[in-house]
C-alpha cells in the first residue's frame, strides 16, 4: 500500500512535463547546431554586450569583431566551441575611479577560482590583442581598460557556460 | 509574374506533400492559376496524394532534357479549372536535374501561373538544392516534436544562407489535448525556438489519412477541421489577415455537433 503511496506521489512530484523536456532539450541542442552558422545568435550575443559595455566606454561599432570558432583543450583532443571577441575603443568613461578598483581586485578573485584553463588561455589572447591596441595610451586608461576587459569575460562567460554545458552533454 | 513558394521541411513525413496539395487546391479554389511542382524524383507522391496517378506522360525529368515541352508535361486536373500538376520522375534519380535547370523551368511557368507551389523532398541534398533554386519565398512546415523542430530550425539557417529570406511556418499534426496536458510542445513552444513567422497551424485530423486514401485534398472539404486549417493558411498566402486556429473552440461540444451534423448531410 505505501509503495503505491509513494508511486504516485514520485509521479506528482516530478513536476516536468514531457513538453517542457522536450523544449528544453531543442534550445540545448539548437545552441549546438547554430554556434557555427547562425548570425542572429552572434548579432544578439553582440547587442547585449554592447550594452554592457557602452555602460563604461565608447566603442568602435565599425571595426567590432565577434565570433563563435572552437578551441582545443590542453588535456583533451577535443574541440570545444569558444567566444572570441575583438572590441575596439575610442575612449572610456571615467566613473567613480576608486569604487571600480576596490571592485576590480574582488572580482579578479572571484574569477581566478572559477576559471577553467580553456577560459583562461582565451582570456590571456584577449588581453593581448587588446593591449596591443592601448599600448600607446597611459597607465591609468590601461589599468582600468583591463578592469573592463575582466568585466566583460564576466559577462561573456555567461554564453561560454551555454557551451560548456551542452558539451558535457555531448560527452555523456 | 506569378510567385513561385517552395514547401519544405528537412525532416521527411512531416506532411510536405499533403501542405503542397492542399495549398495547391486552395490557391486555385481562390481563382488563381497554380502550378504544383513534385521536385521529389524517384519517390513522386504529390501525384497520388491528388489523385492524378492515372495521368501521367511526361515528368520533370522529361521537361528539363527538353524531350517534351512543357504544356504536354502538366496534367490539368479535372475538379479545379485552374490547377495542373508537374509530375516527377518516379525511375530516376536527384541528380537528373541541376538547380539551374529548375531555375530556367520556374522562370519560364511564372510568365504563365500565379502560383508555382514546388513539393521539396526531404533531406538538404540536390533535390533540396534543386527545390529552391527558383523559389521567392519558402514555407517550413513542421510537427511539435523533438527531431522536426530541430531538423526545421536547420533548413531555416539554409533558406537564409541561400537568399530566401524570412521563411514562413506551419505547425502541423497539433494536438491540443496532448498540448492541454504538458504532453506536446505547444505553438507557442515551437515559435519560440524557431524565431520565424507562423503561417499556419493545422490539427491531426483523421481526415487527412481518409481524403489523402481518396485522392481528394482536404481542402476542399467543409466536413473536416483540417480542411479549414488550410483555407486558412490559402488566405494568409494571399495577404489577408486571418486569425489562427483556435483549437480549443474547435474541440468544443458545439463545434463537435456541427461537424458532425454537416458529416451526416
Amino acid at each position: 500500500m505505501i509503495d503505491i503511496m509513494s508511486f504516485f506521489r514520485s509521479k506528482k512530484s516530478s513536476k516536468k512535463t514531457a513538453s517542457q523536456i522536450a523544449k528544453e532539450r531543442l534550445k540545448l541542442v539548437l545552441i549546438h547546431d547554430r554556434s557555427d552558422c547562425n548570425a542572429e545568435l552572434l548579432e544578439n550575443i553582440r547587442k547585449d554586450i554592447m550594452d554592457v559595455l557602452s555602460k563604461y566606454m565608447e566603442i568602435d561599432m565599425d571595426a567590432l569583431d565577434i565570433q563563435i570558432s572552437t578551441t582545443r583543450l590542453d588535456d583533451d583532443d577535443q574541440e570545444v566551441p569558444a567566444l572570441y571577441a575583438n572590441i575596439p575603443i575610442k575612449t572610456i568613461k571615467q566613473i567613480n575611479k576608486d569604487d571600480d578598483k576596490k571592485e576590480n581586485k574582488k572580482e579578479e578573485k572571484k574569477e581566478d577560482k572559477k576559471e577553467t584553463k580553456k577560459d583562461k588561455e582565451e582570456k590571456n589572447k584577449e588581453d593581448k590583442k587588446e593591449e596591443s591596441k592601448e599600448d600607446k595610451k597611459e597607465d591609468k586608461v590601461r589599468k582600468n581598460f583591463i578592469f573592463l576587459c575582466l568585466n566583460f569575460f564576466i559577462f561573456s562567460m555567461e554564453y561560454f557556460f551555454i557551451f560548456v554545458r551542452v558539451n558535457i552533454i555531448n560527452k555523456l | 509574374m506569378g510567385e513561385v513558394i517552395v514547401i519544405t521541411s528537412g525532416k521527411g513525413g512531416v506532411g510536405k506533400t499533403t501542405t503542397s496539395a492542399n495549398i495547391g487546391m486552395g490557391l486555385s479554389r481562390e481563382g488563381k492559376k497554380v502550378v504544383m511542382i513534385d521536385a521529389d524524383i524517384g519517390l513522386r507522391n504529390l501525384d497520388v496524394v491528388m489523385g492524378l496517378e492515372n495521368r501521367i506522360v511526361y515528368d520533370l525529368v522529361d521537361v528539363v532534357e527538353e524531350k517534351c515541352k512543357i504544356k504536354q508535361a502538366l496534367i490539368k486536373d479535372k475538379r479545379c479549372s485552374n490547377l495542373y500538376l508537374l509530375p516527377s520522375a518516379q525511375t530516376k534519380d536527384k541528380s537528373a536535374v541541376e538547380p539551374e535547370q529548375m531555375k530556367k523551368l520556374c522562370d519560364e511557368l511564372r510568365k504563365e501561373f500565379d502560383f508555382i507551389i514546388i513539393d521539396c523532398p526531404a533531406g538538404i541534398e540536390q533535390g533540396f538544392k534543386n527545390a529552391i533554386a527558383g523559389a521567392d519565398r519558402a514555407i517550413v512546415v513542421t510537427t511539435p516534436e523533438v527531431s522536426a523542430v530541430r531538423d526545421a530550425d536547420r533548413i531555416i539557417g539554409l533558406l537564409e544562407a541561400n537568399d530566401l529570406k524570412s521563411p514562413t511556418l506551419i505547425i502541423n499534426r497539433v494536438r491540443n489535448d496532448m498540448v492541454k496536458r504538458g504532453e506536446m510542445m505547444s505553438i507557442e513552444d515551437v515559435m519560440e525556438i524557431l524565431s520565424v513567422n507562423l503561417i499556419g497551424v493545422v490539427p491531426d485530423d483523421e481526415g487527412i489519412v481518409v481524403t489523402t486514401n481518396q485522392g481528394e485534398p482536404i481542402v476542399a472539404s467543409q466536413k473536416y477541421i483540417a480542411g479549414q486549417a488550410y483555407r486558412n493558411i490559402v488566405h494568409r498566402i494571399l495577404g489577408e489577415d486571418v486569425p489562427i486556429l483556435d483549437l480549443e473552440k474547435c474541440n468544443s461540444f458545439f463545434s463537435k455537433l456541427k461537424r458532425l451534423i454537416t458529416r451526416c448531410f
